[in-house]
């Protein structure tokens, strides 16, 4: 609900009256940091207002997006990360293969591996989506490395994002809650990962805690997405529930919270600060332009 | 150095290492495709058989697996387009019609069966064939001998088409085409036709034009590139400019594919062209480039290094594109030589840079450059080196880069935007800017919306129940009416951004409005300007009980081009709804303008053009709404429902302007604005000048085309003359028979009425004409030989106007532009030039 602020003006008309809206979304908007908000003393106020929603609101089911949202990200940008990952990737290659790749080959054999697997996997309602387990095999294939490889590949995969990942404490608490009071959680997720994957992390991230969801959706596993919308109401069949019955909280303005709603969902946008997006590109900036200096050009894969 | 030289270090050096790249992708690509669809890799000749060959080598150089599959698939798009015959006969004529769209039928006929193993007699005067490649489906569907033999070959070539790909398949169900490019029309072809078989292209590059056939394009790989513009900033796209070079590059010595054929032991399907493609053996004096890249990849390391590979890649492809973008003369000597060789039954080559020396009368080095299969490299055969290379600029198209990267600017410490909405009572409007606002794919804004002095809950409402970022929206009750301008002022003031925009409650955007505009002023081009408009699209709607109803759309003052301090005195020609400008320079103006109850936005332009200028993306992102139909009352905009007050204050407005520049001192813009007015009143009677001019030309060219009637008398004329000349009795005998009988009976049958009503001209003056000449000469106009030009007609012009023509002439298709307009020109509607 929108709250009046005071505002001044001329003596001529009457003094205007500010409203803002969405409480949440401005304050993670507004901060430096959201690990630093969630683990602070304001934390309880964004708790509070969350907590305010599900009771308006009542919904069954209570649904997050995973990455930068229930697990969050540091601000290392994708192509960046890509490229840490195949450093990881090297070198434990360099155990059990004679020669092991480059990182930077890797890294190219991943980009290419990964626009293969979405281009060629069967698209699905119009849907299109890549799996981690093609990339590898496409990058395995494409480096001339031996089929065993491939476990190497994904093992480094998952404990490269379980390094780079923390868990989000106010909705990892509230997801406790919620399913303590009857209520389910769903994960869901645009992602080349698939739920096993993504299970696999979150356990590892877990620390033993085993009751913060019911059930993963990965557009990996379904190619239909978030973003075409139409995993909402794949999943609100899949359950068997009215789309009302669902509130689903997400980072990524089009697909968690514009399609949700547009499926009848609720939705709450739990956005990446305006801090961190300004980090974030200056951060690709920084690795594109080092890679440049280097004699490769990576500019058309550059993404935050 | 001698152009074998040149030849060879071009593709040892450049092309070389381009390759190495592009077989890295393909060598992967096929074994992925072998292993996790079960596919087979078939290279599709004629370049097939190069690619296949280069591929060879690489893999024997860097030690990698070979591919396990990797038959040749012997076909051409002719063999392909008769190969579907038996299943989508509409789709082989599509494709044959636009092959074949300026060759008359005869031609095409001899063509399907110039390499049969055995022809049909064909007889020239079968009136089936007139017409050209256009006119192939009337063709074969007319029942005429001719059509009847000619799909007898078809279904007889497809029978065996199909049979030939149950043969290279298998049990696969899988096939990965591998060629050079570049719409993967053959591709098309064949996923429509045989949809029991997935089909996927790996090619070297994909690109097309607006009207290609995209259907496929999911499954088809560019692996170089994928685009249908060359980019600058992708310097791999430069092909694009000169397709040819990668064509001829895997282009083999021996003729395309023509048919299929069936051995008659084993019942094998073969293709009887295939050994002499085969055969080709390029060597450094016949193949020079092709050998260079050979011996390039013959060096390559063992095992695989992609990154070096890429690097290697990259550096090659800036310099291969500085050749094809720019070349030089000496740059022209790796080319000399290189011709092109058509398709589909059509003997012909054609050189890839013509001689600078006219081809016809009338040939100029522009039209060479044209015609050229390179312009770029043309423009370097025919002129100096300066004018060479502005040229060249200007062929390549516009050469800002399509693809820019992000610009660098230093980190926003606020909002990027600031979008202004002013409403007042009208909540089904609202709704409908939030969602605009909403759909926008550049989300760094603060929305204020502005509510002058209407009641405030149904605001409120409106924003929390529509699918909005509630997040990014401020509300701004003014709680009492101020006026349009106040509120504007107030709502900017009541946020902070480096940009501001007005969005008004009626209007909308395009989801790509803000990305552009901003990413324009924070780049490098968008540095001098204080603000930039998009073209907008003007919607006329009506609301009605059931909500807003759209009628149409159509450009919106569409001639903008660029934003005159002029233009803007003599009237505002863009909506708010189109303009972003820098917060800073609206501070220095002060902001609008609040006493103007309408206009508030043109004298706002004006006072900005006086600071700053305002760049265009010639681009519709913007939307115009104007409820110009039903009641315009209630729900009109002020330029609609508010005409009285327009014209009230456009003087005003003009008057202040013109008093405030004086007093600022600004005496020269102050004679702009308020001679305006009168620059206005010119341009519209100009205006009314020019349509009249236009509709006399209208009556004028109604009234040649009784020319018509001469050129048929001309042709007509020409022959017998013919007959004379070349003493051919028998014509000239049947003409006299002809000319005995009842005057009154031929005339009817050529659809005029008899004498004695007056001579009328027939309705359809191309069938009577061609019955005259029928049956005066035993043929019919189209498979006539080339005809002298008549003296009025303007055959330089004709050339000028329809490079197709000329092309055409220049590839012996056809002797003259008059020739053209007789045979087709006339009918298509082409213009008929006369000499002055």
């Amino acid at each position: 609900m929108a709250q009046p602020t005071s505002a001044t003006d001329d003596a001529t008309f009457p003094a205007p009256v500010i409203y803002e809206f969405a409480a949440v979304a401005r304050e993670l908007l507004a901060c430096q940091t959201r690990q630093a908000l969630l683990a602070g003393p304001t934390a309880g106020t964004i708790r509070a207002a969350l907590d305010d929603e599900i009771a308006s609101r009542e919904p069954r089911v209570l649904s997050f997006d995973v990455f930068d949202t229930f697990l969050l990200r540091n601000n290392k940008p994708e192509t960046a990360r890509y490229q840490e990952l195949s450093t990881h990737v090297s070198d434990r290659l360099a155990a059990s293969v004679a020669k092991a790749p480059s990182d930077i080959d890797l890294l190219f054999a991943r980009l290419h591996g990964m626009d293969f697997s979405y281009r060629t996997r069967k698209a699905v309602e119009g849907c299109r989506e890549g799996h981690i387990e093609q990339v590898i095999r496409y990058a395995r294939t494409a480096l001339n490395l031996p089929r065993e490889s491939e476990k190497v590949f994904l093992d480094a995969e998952l404990d490269y994002e379980t390094a780079n990942l923390t868990v989000n404490p106010v909705l990892a608490a509230l997801a406790i809650t919620f399913r303590a009071r009857g209520g389910k959680v769903i994960l869901v997720s645009d992602m080349y990962l698939g739920k096993a994957e993504i299970g696999t992390i979150l356990t590892r991230l877990s620390n033993g805690v085993t009751n913060w969801y019911d059930k993963i959706y990965s557009s990996a596993d379904h190619i239909i997405s978030k973003r075409s919308g139409k995993l909402f109401a794949h999943i609100a069949k899949d359950l068997d529930l009215a789309p009302t019955q669902f509130l689903h909280v997400g980072d990524a303005w089009q697909g968690d919270v514009l399609r949700a709603r547009e499926a009848g969902w609720g939705a709450i946008h739990f956005p990446i600060s305006r801090q961190e997006v300004t980090e974030r590109e200056r951060a690709l900036r920084a690795f594109v332009d080092t890679w440049k200096s280097r004699g490769h050009d990576l500019s058309q894969w550059a993404r935050l | 150095m001698s152009d074998l030289n040149a030849g060879y270090t071009f593709g040892r050096n450049d092309l070389g290492p381009a390759v190495a790249g592009y077989l890295s992708r393909l060598h992967a690509q096929i074994l992925v495709f072998e292993q996790e669809h079960g596919a087979r890799a078939l290279f599709v000749s004629r370049a097939g058989v190069r690619i296949r060959r280069a591929l060879d080598v690489f893999v024997r150089a860097t030690k990698l697996p070979p591919p396990a599959t990797g038959d040749f698939f012997w076909i051409s798009r002719l063999v392909v387009a008769r190969g579907v015959w038996n299943r989508k006969p509409e789709a082989a004529i599509d494709v044959l019609s636009k092959e074949y769209r300026h060759i008359n039928l005869a031609e095409f006929v001899r063509g399907m069966f110039r390499f049969a193993p055995s022809g049909a007699r064909l007889n020239p005067v079968d009136p089936s064939l007139i017409g050209n490649g256009a006119d192939l489906g009337r063709f074969l569907s007319s029942g005429s001998k001719i059509a009847e033999v000619v799909q007898t070959l078809f279904r007889h070539q497809s029978m065996l088409f199909e049979g030939y790909i149950k043969q290279l398949l298998g049990s696969s169900g899988t096939a990965l085409l591998v060629d050079t490019g570049w719409q993967a029309t053959a591709q098309t072809l064949l996923a429509k036709a045989f949809p029991e078989y997935e089909w996927w292209g790996a090619y070297f590059g994909r690109s097309g034009f607006p009207n290609s056939d995209r259907s496929e394009w999911g499954r088809a790989f560019g692996l170089v590139f994928e685009a249908d513009t060359f980019d600058p900033a992708r310097p791999e796209t430069s092909p694009i400019l000169n397709r040819h070079l990668i064509e001829y590059l895997f282009e083999p010595k021996g003729d395309s594919i023509q048919w299929l054929a069936q051995e008659e032991r084993g019942g094998q399907i073969i293709a009887p062209g295939a050994p002499g493609i085969l055969a080709d053996a390029p060597t450094r004096e016949s193949d020079p480039m092709f050998v260079g890249v050979l011996d390039y990849l013959a060096s390559l390391p063992e095992g695989i290094q992609l990154a070096d590979l890429r690097a290697a890649e990259a550096a090659a492809w800036s310099r291969i594109a500085r050749v094809l973008v720019h070349p030089t003369k000496d740059d022209l000597a790796a080319f000399a030589g290189v011709t092109r060789s058509a398709d589909f039954g059509r003997d012909a080559r054609v050189p890839l840079l013509p001689k600078p020396e006219p081809r016809f009368e009338g040939d100029t080095p522009d039209r060479r450059i044209q015609d050229s299969l390179w312009p770029c490299g043309q423009a370097a055969v025919e002129y100096p080196p300066e004018i060479a290379k502005a040229l060249q600029k200007r062929l390549a198209g516009d050469l800002k880069a399509a693809s820019v990267r992000p610009p660098e600017r230093a980190a926003r410490r606020r909002p990027a935007v600031a979008i202004i909405t002013r409403t007042m009572d009208r909540p089904m409007f609202l709704e409908r800017a939030l969602k605009s606002v909403a759909a926008q794919t550049f989300q760094d804004y603060v929305h204020v919306v502005v509510n002058d002095g209407g009641d405030n809950d149904p605001v409120r409402a409106t924003i929390e129940r529509t699918n909005c970022d509630q997040a990014r929206i401020r509300l701004v009750d003014a709680v009492k009416n101020r006026g349009m301008e106040a509120a504007s002022n107030l709502a900017i003031r009541n946020a902070d951004s480096d940009y501001v925009i007005i969005h008004d409650d009626d209007d909308s955007w395009e989801p790509e409005f803000l990305r552009k505009t901003v990413a324009f002023l924070d780049g490098k081009q968008g540095k001098h300007y204080g603000g930039v408009i998009t073209k907008s699209t003007y919607v006329s709607e009506e609301v009605t009980p059931k909500g807003i109803v759209i009628h149409s759309k159509a450009p919106y003052n569409g001639w903008v081009e660029n934003v005159h301090l002029m233009e803007m005195a003599i009237a505002n020609f863009f909506p708010p709804i189109a303009f972003l400008f820098r917060r800073d320079v609206y501070d220095k103006l002060g902001g609008y303008n609040e006493q103007y109850p309408v206009l508030g936005d043109w004298d706002f332009n004006l006072r900005f053009l006086v600071d700053a200028d305002i760049a265009v993306i010639h681009e519709p992102l913007a939307n115009y709404h104007h409820r110009d139909r039903g009641d315009t009352t209630t729900f009109g905009n002020s330029v609609i429902a508010g005409r009285a007050k327009h014209l009230e204050f456009s003087s005003i407005v003009r008057n202040n302007l013109v008093r405030s520049l004086v007093q600022r001192g600004h005496a020269a813009a102050a004679t702009l604005a308020g001679v305006g007015l009168y620059f206005e009143d010119q341009r519209n009677t100009l205006r009314a000048a020019d349509n009249r001019m236009t509709q006399l030309g209208q009556r004028i060219a109604a009234s040649a085309s009784s020319s018509a009637w001469t050129d048929h008398y001309w042709v007509a004329f020409q022959h017998l003359l013919k007959s004379v000349v070349e003493n051919d009795a028998a014509t000239l005998e049947k003409i006299r028979a002809t000319a005995l009988r009842s005057q009154a009976g031929l005339l009817a049958r050529v659809g005029m009425a008899a004498p004695a009503q007056g001579h009328v001209r027939p309705a359809d003056l191309d069938r009577a004409a061609a019955a005259l000449l029928k049956d005066q000469f035993g043929r019919d106009s189209t498979t006539l030989e080339a005809t002298a030009i008549p003296p009025d007609f303007d055959e330089v012009y004709y050339l000028r106007q329809n490079p197709d023509v000329a092309g055409a002439i220049a590839d012996g298709s056809l002797a003259s532009g008059y020739d053209h307009y007789i045979r087709y020109g006339r009918r298509e509607g082409r213009n008929r030039p006369v000499k002055q």
